[in-house]
């Protein structure tokens, strides 16, 4: 557990002590942690795997461009996950990919006040990079956890008991849906958070916040990780590192590790069982 | 009129092949975005090569799933389709690639040649599809849809009529691709036309008679695509 932590503190508090251009890079990869927490709380414990976490993340991003103070509208979209998950669970993490690339593509024609479409919007309120970071590196903390508090808690155990049969859940008086709606928000809550710090480290909002890059980034990085929570850290910064690394031979060298880690998705995540 | 009833066409393709996948072949073939996606770029050389080319990565797709369930065929099929969309951004090195197209005038409306070669395929795959499903010699495609396991246990060789569906719904899918683009191709343009062919096989999957309200429903979303 001591290794676990040290390594957590190494790669939040290092970074900034390298300048600018790290810190900024370290604030992408925390700020992808904590999405790719929000996911793996979702598809861990509630046994919900979406493949469209980008549409809270988008949406709140989107929502603080436009006005800061109505960003908790985003947290609707929870019920958004909870109308695609009468689908099935087999079925759920398509239809969420579906959905999240059908918002993909309505936000090129999404315009407000003249402004929005392909562009996209500018955000108003403007921090400092390195206040970003801390606050950042503290939100991930938190939400770390916080997730891991609430899966050991009683409530997390009947989220748990609900995953694993909803019918013996039943049984015992647990109701699942409303554990469904409560995991869902909370999974929303910090994906939103993740979309708040994305539209503040970059200064702009566009389409591309719903494209299948972040659609697809808590999965991939959750499954590198080995499906271990404590991990989700450092393989967001394995992507986040690579893809700036090698982007100047290959543009788009993160759907390479995407397609990489998707077809091999079978293999990996049976070793990772046996670990 | 008729370039929405072309489109509507192409999207009971589209929509019949998502379907017959995921009922026949047990997976979600996501992979057809970038067969879309290669056809269109292939047509930028010779279209006809998009056949062979989609019948082959139909094949490998079904050799690579072919021991896998639903949920790791679909998340096999959404890699391979990235991997391929890929390829193509790292071959190409640009976002756009520009088709020449020519238009011609079919009964005083004017569209495009390869909307009519498309809307020609797609009527002639319909053809065939529901003259050859409804059937006896397709009657084992019907039965491995009621019950995967139990024509199996009957002796129905599953894996080969697996891999028929994939390969020629593959390639019939990249083949569209060459002809239904607007001149303007880039890596991403499939996925633009897999969402309405997986919303339509959605709803379509819940009627009584799936493949026709395929094509019910493709042209209700062809007429709205149209609208907006």
């Amino acid at each position: 557990m001591a290794y676990k932590a040290i390594l957590i503190a190494l790669l939040l508090f290092i970074p900034p002590l390298f300048g600018y251009f790290a810190t900024f890079v370290a604030l992408i990869a925390v700020l992808f942690a904590i999405l790719t927490v929000s996911w793996h709380f979702m598809e861990k414990e509630a046994g919900w795997a979406s493949l469209g976490h980008s549409i809270p993340f988008g949406i709140s991003a989107y929502i603080f461009a436009l006005n800061p103070s109505l960003v908790i509208l985003s947290l609707l979209c929870s019920l958004l996950f909870l109308a695609l998950s009468l689908t099935s669970r087999v079925l759920f993490p398509f239809a969420t990919f579906i959905i999240s690339i059908a918002f993909w593509q309505i936000s090129h024609y999404f315009v407000f006040d003249g402004k929005g479409g392909e562009e996209g919007f500018s955000v108003l309120v403007s921090i400092p990079l390195e206040i970003v970071y801390t606050i950042a590196a503290l939100l991930f903390v938190f939400s770390f956890l916080f997730v891991e508090l609430l899966s050991r808690s009683n409530l997390g155990l009947q989220i748990n008991a609900t995953r694993d049969d909803e019918i013996a859940s039943k049984s015992i008086g647990i109701n699942p849906v409303h554990l469904r709606v409560f995991s869902f928000a909370v999974s929303t809550i910090l994906a939103m958070i993740s979309g708040i710090l994305y539209a503040l480290t970059f200064g702009h909002v566009s389409p591309e916040v719903f494209s299948p890059f972040y659609a697809l980034f808590p999965f991939i990085a959750s499954t590198l990780a080995l499906n271990k929570r404590w991990a989700c850290l450092v393989s967001s910064y394995v992507i986040v590192a690579l893809s700036h690394a090698l982007s100047a031979m290959i543009p788009e060298v993160h759907y390479v590790i995407y397609a990489t880690v998707l077809m091999l998705f079978a293999v990996v995540r049976k070793n990772a069982e046996n670990l | 009129m008729i370039s929405e009833l072309l489109t509507a066409f192409f999207y009971s393709v589209l929509s019949i092949s998502v379907l017959l996948c995921y009922r026949a072949g047990k997976i979600l073939n996501l992979s057809f975005a970038s067969f879309l996606t290669l056809g269109a770029y292939l047509s930028a050389f010779n279209a006809l090569l998009s056949l062979p080319t989609g019948a082959l990565a139909g094949y490998f797709l079904h050799l690579a799933t072919r021991k896998l369930n639903v949920a790791n065929s679909t998340m096999f099929s959404l890699g391979f389709a990235i991997a391929i969309e890929e390829m193509l951004r790292i071959s190409f090195r640009t976002q756009y690639l520009l088709i020449p197209m020519q238009r011609v005038v079919v009964l005083e409306e004017s569209i495009l040649e390869e909307h009519l070669l498309s809307g020609i395929i797609s009527i002639t795959f319909l053809a065939a599809f529901f003259t050859f499903f409804f059937s006896q010699r397709l009657v084992v495609l019907r039965i491995i849809e009621e019950d995967y396991e139990i024509s199996e246990i009957y002796g129905v060789r599953t894996e080969r009529i697996r891999a028929v569906v994939l390969t020629v719904t593959s390639s019939i899918v990249c083949l569209l691709g060459s002809f239904q683009h607007s001149g303007i191709v880039y890596p991403t343009i499939g996925w633009h036309f897999l969402i309405f062919a997986v919303i339509v096989a959605t709803i379509a999957n819940l009627a009584s008679k799936p493949y026709p309200a395929c094509i019910l429903f493709a042209s209700v979303v062809s007429w709205l695509t149209r609208l907006f």
